[in-house]
Order: structure tokens, then C-alpha cells, then sequence
């Protein structure tokens, strides 16, 4: 095994982890249209290495009812595609944020030597 | 209609995309393709330059990638040539050496069940070359036996033989020689080439991340 693989499969795996829960926080408040989501994921750092892998994603959570679409013409060019956040995506958003603060300060206590 | 650079290379990517997604269940394929299909046009609108188009690929990533992907949402077993996948193909190769006959068919019938194959594999796993090694072997024997006979040579001594039927039959003969040589070495050479498309095939698509899956977790 080369040296830094574990790394960055330990990493990786988190990322995979807790990207469907970025994916329904960016759409928490509005609906977006599949790029603009897209490209707002891959803006955020570290967050999403090629656009393309989010669209299996998305058509996983639409499967599994956390999000919606619809299409809808666009005024310039072909119609696109519009997520929202369900109910159930909602709900499994919140338990995850409130799980999230709490490992997130629970790894920082032992990382930094407070436990 | 005249097409653009960036406009050959999104038709390229979009074919390279189709053909990684061949063993995805029909619904998968058509809504991933329409899915980065509407990303690509909503993203380079307006006569976009190649250097904004080849951005674009870059950022969506390999189809490889992206086709990975969604094989992981699907919950398909990466396609891995694992023991039993190099067994299939040793025994396409040289099962019919071994144990004539029964070797390559053991090895057609683990190769039409295996799920690491889509049919069009198995079908160029199947008859590239039917028997394999022991097929090329049949072939040749029943090739070198056939042309020795039309030989015009009266006495067929080992070393002298091909020396005497060239002599013996000139010009035309000398293009049936070449022809077999070449098929000869097509038939040796086939049945290495197709294995080793099966064992790469079986694989996923070349990728840093793959290798050295931790189990844990």
C-alpha cells in the first residue's frame, strides 16, 4: 500500500458520507436548477471532485423521496430540471445537522487533546 | 453541417460516457445520459469556445468516474477480476490443453455466468478463438497437415521440407505461405489478445481511488 492512500480513502469516504446532506442543506430555503446546484456544490471546497458524479446522487435522493423535481422551461435555451428538499428530506436533514454538531465537536475534542 | 472542436469533443465524450455505462440497466443509462446532457448544454450556451467546452469535461470529470458512480448508487458490485474471473479466462485460454475439450467448455459455461461480462464480452470471450489455445493448436496441426500434402516435394524430409516446397511450387504458392504465416500468427496471437480484454474489462476503470478499499467501517 502507498503511504498517504489511507488518507485519502478515509477522507473521501467522510466526503461520501455527508455530501447528500450538503446537497439537501443547499436546497433547504429555495429550489435550484440542477447546474446551478451542481456548480454550487463544486464551489464549496474540497467538497466535490468531478461535477459529474453528483447526478447519480440526485437520482438517488429522488429515488429515496428526499428530493423532488420537476422540469421547467428555461427562458434561454433547453428546459432544466428543478430540485427541491421533501418533507422526508427535511426531516432527515435535521437529524443529520444535529448528529453532525455533535460528532464534528466530539472528534475536535479528542483530535486536539481534550478528552 | 459544419462541427465545431468543442462541439466533436462533447460528441466524444458523450460516446466514451455511453460506452462505460454498457452493463447499466437501460433506465440508469438514458436518465444519467440526459442528465449530463442537459448539464453540458445549460453550462456551454452560446457558441462556446473549445477551451470553455474542454473546461466543462474537466470539471464533470471522466465518464469512467461518473459511470463508477452511479454503479455505486445502483449498488453493483464494482466489476473486479477477482479469482474467479483469471479462472475463466486461464481456462478459455488453455482449459482445452489441459483436459481436451471439457477444459474450454467449463470455461464457456463460468464465462456465460458471470456477471463481470456484459454479453458482448462473453460473446468475443466465446469465439476469439472457440477452444482457445487448444482451438489455435487444431487449426495449425490441421493447417501444416493440409498444405504439406498439396506439397509437390517427393520426399518430405523434416528439415528440408518447406525449403523443398517453396522451391518446388514458386510465385503463388510463396502468397499462400505468407497468408498462412500471418493467419498462423493471428491464431496465436487472438486468443492472448481477447483473454486479456476479458481480464481487463472485468475490471473498473483505472482509478487512484480504487485498490486499497479500507474494510472497516
Amino acid at each position: 500500500m502507498e503511504p498517504g492512500r489511507p488518507d485519502r480513502d478515509t477522507v473521501s469516504q467522510l466526503r461520501r458520507g455527508v455530501l447528500e446532506y450538503c446537497v439537501l442543506a443547499l436546497l433547504r430555503d429555495d429550489e435550484r436548477y440542477a447546474v446551478d446546484l451542481v456548480h454550487a456544490l463544486s464551489g464549496v471546497d474540497g467538497m466535490v471532485t468531478s461535477e459529474g458524479t453528483l447526478y447519480p446522487l440526485l437520482s438517488r435522493l429522488r429515488r429515496d423521496g428526499m428530493l423532488e423535481s420537476s422540469w421547467r422551461e428555461s427562458p434561454s435555451g433547453p428546459p432544466r430540471r428543478y430540485y427541491r428538499v421533501s418533507r422526508a428530506g427535511r426531516s432527515a436533514l435535521e437529524r443529520f445537522s444535529a448528529e453532525w454538531s455533535r460528532f464534528r465537536s466530539s472528534v475536535d475534542g479528542v483530535l486536539e487533546g481534550r478528552v | 453541417m459544419q462541427t465545431t472542436p468543442g462541439e466533436r469533443l462533447v460528441h466524444d465524450y458523450l460516446r466514451q460516457l455511453e460506452r462505460a455505462m454498457r452493463d447499466l440497466p437501460r433506465g440508469s443509462r438514458r436518465e444519467l445520459r440526459a442528465d449530463i446532457e442537459a448539464h453540458l448544454d445549460d453550462t456551454l450556451r452560446s457558441d462556446p469556445s473549445e477551451a470553455q467546452v474542454r473546461d466543462a469535461l474537466d470539471r464533470l470529470g471522466t465518464p469512467e468516474e461518473i459511470v463508477e458512480a452511479e454503479r455505486e448508487r445502483l449498488g453493483m458490485r464494482p466489476a473486479k477480476a477477482g479469482w474467479r474471473e483469471t479462472a475463466t479466462v486461464i481456462l478459455l485460454l488453455i482449459g482445452g490443453l489441459l483436459l481436451p475439450l471439457v477444459g474450454w467448455v467449463v470455461g464457456v459455461v463460468l464465462l456465460w455466468g458471470s456477471r463481470a461480462w456484459t454479453v458482448r464480452d462473453k460473446l468475443i470471450g466465446t469465439f476469439v478463438v472457440p477452444g482457445g489455445y487448444a482451438g489455435t493448436a487444431l487449426a495449425l496441426t490441421l493447417g501444416v497437415s493440409s498444405s504439406s500434402g498439396s506439397s509437390s516435394c517427393p520426399t518430405p524430409l523434416d528439415g528440408a521440407r518447406a525449403v523443398c516446397r517453396q522451391q518446388a511450387s514458386g510465385g503463388s504458392s510463396t502468397v499462400t505461405t505468407i497468408l498462412l504465416v500471418a493467419l498462423a500468427i493471428a491464431l496465436l496471437v487472438a486468443p492472448l489478445a481477447s483473454g486479456l480484454y476479458l481480464l481487463r474489462r472485468a475490471r473498473p476503470a483505472p482509478d487512484a481511488g480504487h485498490g486499497a478499499v479500507p474494510s472497516a467501517i
